[in-house]
């Protein structure tokens, strides 16, 4: 009987596995034996193994892009949380009618194309835009703002693109919450901010880091809107592996650059991991 | 009930496969004559955006019964390595410049043209049937022509008095009228900082590419944005930047939104290119492929393509037809004496990895040499 179900389980896991395989792992792989070769000077690869790579990876001149990626990732995740949690507390605490709708308006937005939503970013913040116009007619500039190509457009287009993957699973870990707690918090005379600290922080604490992991993640790799929004020295490190990929046609350099930002974000994902151990298995219901 | 199931599905019949049966058995058009059975149905492009006259595409697809279907790439880099990639089975026709040319040529991803299949060939003009990167036109048919240089607006600089045609307004802070952009490309914006200090756009030599490092990284805190050339044909429009490194025909074609926008070649020199029909290796449907590059070869169809996109014509048969505004626009068909001072870009081969370096140091915000 058991094993029959462990056949079951098997049989039905299997097209899902096959999937993973042929459009993950192996690719992942290719990646992985790409970044040990060695280039040729027309875009092509030696078979002959080498960490050349990797040691250019380290330079310090990479490794500072790296560092700009993962700070303005952290700056992201930071900021999309700041904003989330109240809104997500929001959609929690109001009328439950009006829940569904509230949710629609998160989610909509991100049905929207990010190419799209980074020129709407322009056409707002350029200097003839739509802000400056309307600052400047309210008289409060009399110099138009320089906002756009600048890393604080970058922020504002990467919050904007992915702050639903934060409210999303910061609601769902409210709604799940076990609200009887709150009130027993309450009636043995806890202040609002210590049920907040104490009894809400670590029954979400699973929902912050699935929301963290979401858009520390893909804003570490985003190569589009640091490219359409920054400014002359807004190199990322996802720009420098598509410049190496498709401009220098270097795929080993590109690979080892590949691998190493996939281990900052396994960190990243082990780091996120303690959170949440950190928090009990509870909180993890 | 039955009869106009019947009339619905014969009327859906006729307009899905009707184009099959207007296909005639032979015809003869731009010099050529074909068989209908020759060739299939799709044609599949590669091209950049915005370089094409849709009505000219209408009447490829109407003459020959068939459907053109256009992808688009903002950089030949992009354009190679997807070829290089095994993308060279997806397309028939690929549009490639100069150095570009040269580079699918060494790593052997074209086809040689069919020259009995080309009457138009000899519409070129002598300099594109001699071009230095392929002599002969073995490989390939020239597109367009144009140059790099500054798009300005007057009307928004500082003091309209020093508009002059010098790369000095991007290079030298004295000299400079407002907010600039710089292309996205290296090999552009590095050969302009050559060009702007005397030396060839297409230097392998070390000295020279350090000078123009110092001067592209005493130049990058003052410049607006690198941007790629659709980006930065808007930004002049919408008068984000009053100065633009950009193509030719990218600038002029703003003047019909924005009529103040002047194009200048700078007295220094500058970059000349063209693009080039080629088909790649493997091609689906190489006979129709050479029917769409004969068809672009067409003097008519060369002119009417210059009116639209604002380059210069490689092609002679068109010259009366294109329009006299364009034709005697000096940044368009420069002089002989400009064009003494303008270059193609070649591959520069093993010193691709400095031009890397220096793109990276630039565009990663670090000093020079660090």
């Amino acid at each position: 009987m058991r094993r029959g179900r462990d056949w079951l389980l098997a049989w039905t896991a299997a097209p899902g596995l096959t999937y993973l395989g042929i459009f993950f792992l192996v690719p992942m792989l290719l990646v992985v034996v790409f970044s040990v070769l060695e280039g040729t000077p027309d875009g092509g690869v030696r078979p002959s193994l080498t960490l050349d790579n990797y040691r250019r990876a380290l330079d310090p001149l990479y490794l500072r892009i790296l560092a700009r990626s993962a700070w303005l990732a952290l700056l992201t995740t930071g900021v999309s949380l700041a904003l989330a949690y109240p809104t997500a507390w929001a959609i929690r605490t109001g009328s439950p009618r009006r829940r569904g709708l509230l949710l629609a308006l998160v989610v909509i937005p991100s049905w929207m194309n990010l190419l799209i939503k980074n020129y709407a970013w322009i056409v707002i913040l350029r200097r003839e835009g739509v802000l400056n116009t309307a600052l400047g007619s309210l008289g409060l500039i009399d110099e138009p703002l320089s906002l756009l190509f600048a890393p604080s457009a970058v922020l504002i287009g990467l919050v904007h693109t992915y702050l639903p993957f934060m409210v999303l699973p910061l609601y769902v870990a409210l709604d799940r919450m076990d609200w009887s707690l709150v009130e027993a918090a309450r009636d043995l005379g806890a202040g609002r901010a210590a049920v907040f600290m104490r009894v809400v922080v670590p029954q979400t604490l699973a929902g912050v880091a699935v929301g963290c992991t979401l858009v520390f993640i893909p804003t570490l790799g985003a190569f589009v809107t640091p490219d359409m929004l920054g400014g002359p020295d807004s190199l990322m490190v996802g720009t420098l592996i598509e410049n190496q990929l498709l401009q220098v046609r270097n795929w080993p350099f590109a690979s080892a650059l590949a691998v190493l930002l996939m281990a900052v974000a396994a960190a990243a994902l082990a780091a996120v991991r303690r959170l949440q151990g950190a928090a009990g298995p509870g909180a993890l219901a | 009930m039955r009869r106009i199931w019947l009339t619905v599905i014969v009327a859906l019949a006729a307009a899905c496969g009707g184009g099959e049966s207007e296909r005639p058995a032979s015809l003869e058009v731009f010099g050529i004559r074909v068989a209908g059975a020759d060739y299939g149905q799709e044609l599949h492009l590669f091209t950049w955006s915005d370089y094409l006259d849709p009505e000219l595409v209408a009447e490829f697809e109407r003459t020959y019964d068939v459907t053109v279907r256009i992808d688009y790439y903002d950089t030949n880099e992009a354009m190679i390595a997807k070829l290089q990639a095994g993308g060279t089975g997806q397309y028939d026709v690929v549009v490639a410049s100069d150095y570009a040319v040269e580079v699918l040529r060494k790593a052997d991803l074209l086809l040689p043209l069919t020259h009995a299949n080309l009457p138009n060939l000899k519409n070129l003009s002598q300099r594109f049937r001699e071009a230095p990167f392929d002599p002969g036109n073995v490989y390939s048919a020239t597109y367009q022509w144009g140059t790099s240089g500054l798009g300005v607006r007057p009307d928004l600089a500082d003091d309209s008095t020093r508009v002059i045609d010098s790369w000095a307004m991007v290079f030298d802070s004295a000299s400079a009228v407002g907010p600039f952009t710089m292309l996205d490309d290296p090999r552009e914006t590095i050969g302009a900082a050559l060009i702007y200090l005397g030396h060839s756009p297409n230097s392998q030599d070390d000295a020279e590419l350090a000078e123009a490092e110092r001067l592209l990284m005493e130049q990058r805190s003052r410049v607006l944005t690198y941007s790629p050339f659709a980006t930065s044909r808007d930004l002049l429009a919408s008068g984000d930047a009053v100065v633009a490194h950009n193509y030719s025909g990218d600038v002029l074609s703003v003047q019909e939104e924005v009529p103040q926008v002047r194009f200048v070649i700078p007295r220094e020199g500058s970059i000349v290119w063209s693009d080039n029909m080629a088909v790649p290796k493997g091609a689906p449907d190489r006979r129709l492929a050479e029917l769409f590059i004969n068809y672009i070869l067409d003097g008519q169809v060369g002119a009417r393509l210059s009116n639209f996109t604002r380059y210069a014509s490689p092609n002679e048969a068109s010259v009366p037809a294109i329009d006299p505004e364009l034709l005697s626009d000096r940044s368009v068909y420069p002089d002989s004496a400009m064009l003494a001072k303008m270059e193609f870009l070649r591959d520069v081969g093993e010193a691709r990895a400095a031009y890397d370096r220096i793109w990276t140091r630039l565009r990663a915000g670090a000093t020079p040499g660090g």
